[in-house]
């Protein structure tokens, strides 16, 4: 029957810790439950980048880089003098857990005080829900499904994926291409600083609400626009509503499901292709 | 709840199905998915396999769904297939899997807050439990269908595709099979 | 096994579905000593134990494996017809909300409700029918809404925040529950949406308030931001305590402090 296939890492750090170069690079396999079928990828970081990768297999493979301790040194307000001639006899919790069940992988109890860097295969029909706070970068490639990716300080980037996605970070770009959409599915794309760059096939059917407060909107897409940069009050499909200031909101191939961009500061590239 | 399920509501949806919308079948899931769940669990009493036959039910209804029609009523329907979903299962199961249906019984008996208490012709959930696993498919199923399905046996007839008076006959000797066992089970314990 | 010639007696005698003839015959044979009543008595007694037989509940895989097949089945048929319907684009939400067996209960009950309703009331008035169908159209997408905000998915729950687009202003499930949204869901995205659709239904004092109160609780600057223009949208002054209170943080990105400060102007 469903097996829930737990598999306990403990990493044991040694050279890591000092130093920063020499990086402890592991891979495990999980196996699922279903092969063949669609599936789903969990994994929320503190510290640490992320890229995933579709590829043609049945299991999902994961490489983790420990680049040793990171943010803990805020706790740790000892000086090296305090431990000169001392030889360190404590490891820095370290490992990480990986959750099998019914096709759904997740990755948890990562060390909140390490950075670790993740490298992951996935089968193409995978869902992901990624996260990190701090990361050089978070990517994506050619991987179809439904896809919650955040970030706060570091870059997005989606390449050559297919389905929908609800993306956001604080800071950093977030540029992404569709080679597929999935109809009828809503996305949502937001950041604070940095360029929000999409790129969809042409003839995808999709209503926009995009607004850049300080930066500027392309496209080279046919908009259909209803309204745009104007603060009025109006009725439309007999419902209230109240125009903000600076909001491009247009039909694009007919109207469809609504993808909202929205920044503060940066520019929105909406592409076709 | 089951009180509230209108038969003909339940054919009208079978038909959408047939007819193409499939996800109509969500609807009769909902309905069905507890009844169908305890009528395998009576028979096996194994959680997993249970969930599993449910599961192969409703695969089978949208492979053959075609085959549906609208002549009588989609409940008989639905455990025609599940009965025969039953019996191939019991084809194919290994000695082994029967041997954990023995342990599994045990485990119930554990679990069972009023502790068997036989001696006065109280008869345990364990002993009847026994007992009813002794009997052949075909018993086991008339019998639930009857105690706890509440079909009328015109209905059951219609599940097993037999006549009404065999039904009868063969809940009459199921409960006869049981009592015999019973007997056996104590003079057991007696010796 | 001599009895078995009156088994159809004594099962219906069992299942207390003895007709008043049968029941006559029944009382006749066991006086002339045909029926052995003691083992009629055990018969009974175990028939009796078999309905305490306990039967746990089923796992929620259950519903998990039901809905992946219907979906693997949905597409392979969607694969080999190449139409699609406007019809379907309204449909996808209510399908996939029977993943939620509790709504898929409440939507079955509605549509009994509604054909019910219907057969009940051939007579009536045109107007009236339609007003009242409206609504009713209404209640499901609230039901639908609500449930959708439940899914663990974001873009549902994403389509949930926009299906109340068009659910009338008035309604205050709506708007507690696009409020709990904004102050509980897990994704940062959907918040912003809910942020959005709140403003729309900003006439509500109840919503204007749950907006304010709510300032203080977003941690992130996305929807600091969306918080800080749906109060400059709304003009809504007592906001400003709650911006003022926000930008007591030192941690605070320049670039959003800025934008606070001039919402605050804006205000005032």
């Amino acid at each position: 029957m469903k097996t829930v296939k737990t598999i306990l890492l403990t990493l044991i750090a040694t050279l890591v810790i000092f130093a920063g170069t020499s990086l402890a690079q592991e891979q495990i396999a999980v196996p699922l439950s279903n092969p063949g079928q669609p599936g789903k990828l969990s994994l929320k970081l503190v510290l640490g980048s992320i890229k995933v990768t579709g590829y043609e297999g049945n299991e999902v493979v994961i490489r983790h880089t420990d680049l040793g301790r990171g943010m803990a040194l805020m706790n740790d307000s000892d000086n090296d003098e305090d431990r000169e001639g001392l030889r360190r006899i404590s490891r820095p919790a370290s490992g990480f857990e990986v959750n099998e069940h019914n096709n759904t992988v997740t990755i948890s109890r990562i060390s909140p005080v390490r950075s670790v860097d993740f490298e992951i295969l996935v089968p193409t029909r995978f869902s992901l829900t990624l996260g990190s706070v701090n990361g050089d970068y978070l990517t994506v490639e050619n991987v179809h499904g439904d896809h919650e990716i955040s970030h706060v300080n570091g870059n997005i980037e989606l390449r050559d994926i297919s389905g929908s996605a609800v993306v956001n970070t604080v800071n950093g770009n977030i540029i992404a291409t569709f080679s597929r959409v999935t109809p009828d599915k809503p996305m949502s794309f937001g950041n604070i600083n940095g360029r929000i760059d999409v790129t969809l096939p042409a003839n995808t059917r999709f209503s926009t609400k995009m607004r850049s407060e300080m930066g500027e909107m392309f496209t080279d897409f046919d908009f259909n626009e209803q309204e745009s940069g104007r603060t009025d009050e109006h009725t439309r499909n007999g419902r209230f509503r109240v125009q903000m200031n600076n909001w491009v909101i247009a039909d694009v191939n007919g109207g469809g499901p609504e993808y909202l961009f929205r920044t503060l500061r940066g520019n929105i590239y909406l592409r076709s292709r | 709840m089951e009180n509230l399920l209108d038969p003909t509501t339940d054919n009208v949806l079978m038909m959408k199905v047939k007819n193409g919308d499939i996800d109509r079948l969500g609807l009769l899931f909902e309905r069905y998915h507890h009844r169908l769940f305890a009528f395998f669990y009576r028979l096996t009493a194994r959680r997993d396999v249970s969930e599993d036959l449910v599961q192969g039910v409703f695969e089978r209804i949208l492979k053959y769904r075609h085959s549906f029609s609208d002549q009588g009523s989609f409940s008989s329907w639905l455990f025609g297939i599940a009965r025969n979903l039953h019996i191939d299962y019991c084809n194919n199961s290994r000695p082994a899997d029967i041997a954990l249906d023995e342990a599994h019984l045990d485990i119930i008996a554990a679990e069972s807050p009023d502790s068997p208490d036989h001696s006065d012709g109280n008869l345990s959930h364990l002993l009847v439990r026994r007992a009813l696993e002794k009997l052949d498919p075909d018993k086991k199923q008339v019998l639930i269908l009857s105690r706890y399905e509440g079909f009328k046996y015109r209905e059951i007839a219609a599940i097993m595709n037999c006549s009404e008076a065999a039904v009868k006959v063969r809940v009459f000797r199921a409960l006869n099979e049981m009592k015999e066992t019973i007997t056996a089970f104590r003079n057991q314990e007696r010796l | 096994m001599k009895h078995e010639d009156y088994s159809e007696l004594i099962t219906d005698y069992l299942r207390g579905t003895l007709s008043e003839a049968g029941q006559q015959q029944f009382r006749m044979l066991v006086e002339e000593g045909r029926l052995d009543i003691s083992e009629i008595i055990e018969l009974e007694k175990m028939y009796r134990e078999l309905g305490t037989i306990p039967v746990p509940e089923p796992g929620s895989q259950m519903h998990q494996r039901f809905y992946a097949m219907l979906d693997q089945e949905t597409a392979a048929m969607e694969a080999s017809s190449t139409e699609t319907g406007k019809t379907r684009d309204w449909l996808q939400p209510v399908i996939n909300s029977f993943r939620s067996p509790g709504l898929a209960w409440a939507l079955g009950m509605l549509l009994v409700g509604l054909l019910a309703g219907d057969l009940f009331t051939p007579f009536s008035n045109r107007d009236d029918k339609i007003e009242r169908l409206s609504s009713e159209v209404y209640q499901m997408r609230e039901i639908l809404m609500i449930s959708l905000l439940e899914n663990d998915s974001p873009v549902e729950r994403l389509r949930a925040v926009n299906v109340s687009h068009q659910i009338p202003a008035a309604d205050t499930r709506v708007a507690e529950a696009l409020l709990n949204t904004l102050n509980n869901d897990t994704n940062i995205n959907v918040r912003i949406a809910a942020v959005d659709a709140l403003v729309e239904r900003g006439s509500s004092a109840f919503v204007r308030q749950g907006l304010v109160s709510s300032i203080s609780r977003q941690e992130s600057p996305l929807v600091q931001i969306a918080l800080a223009d749906a109060m400059i949208e709304l003009q809504e002054r007592s906001a400003v305590g709650q911006f003022r209170l926000l930008l007591e943080q030192e941690t605070m990105d320049p670039n959003v402090r800025h934008k606070l400060e001039n919402t605050i102007i804006a205000l005032l």
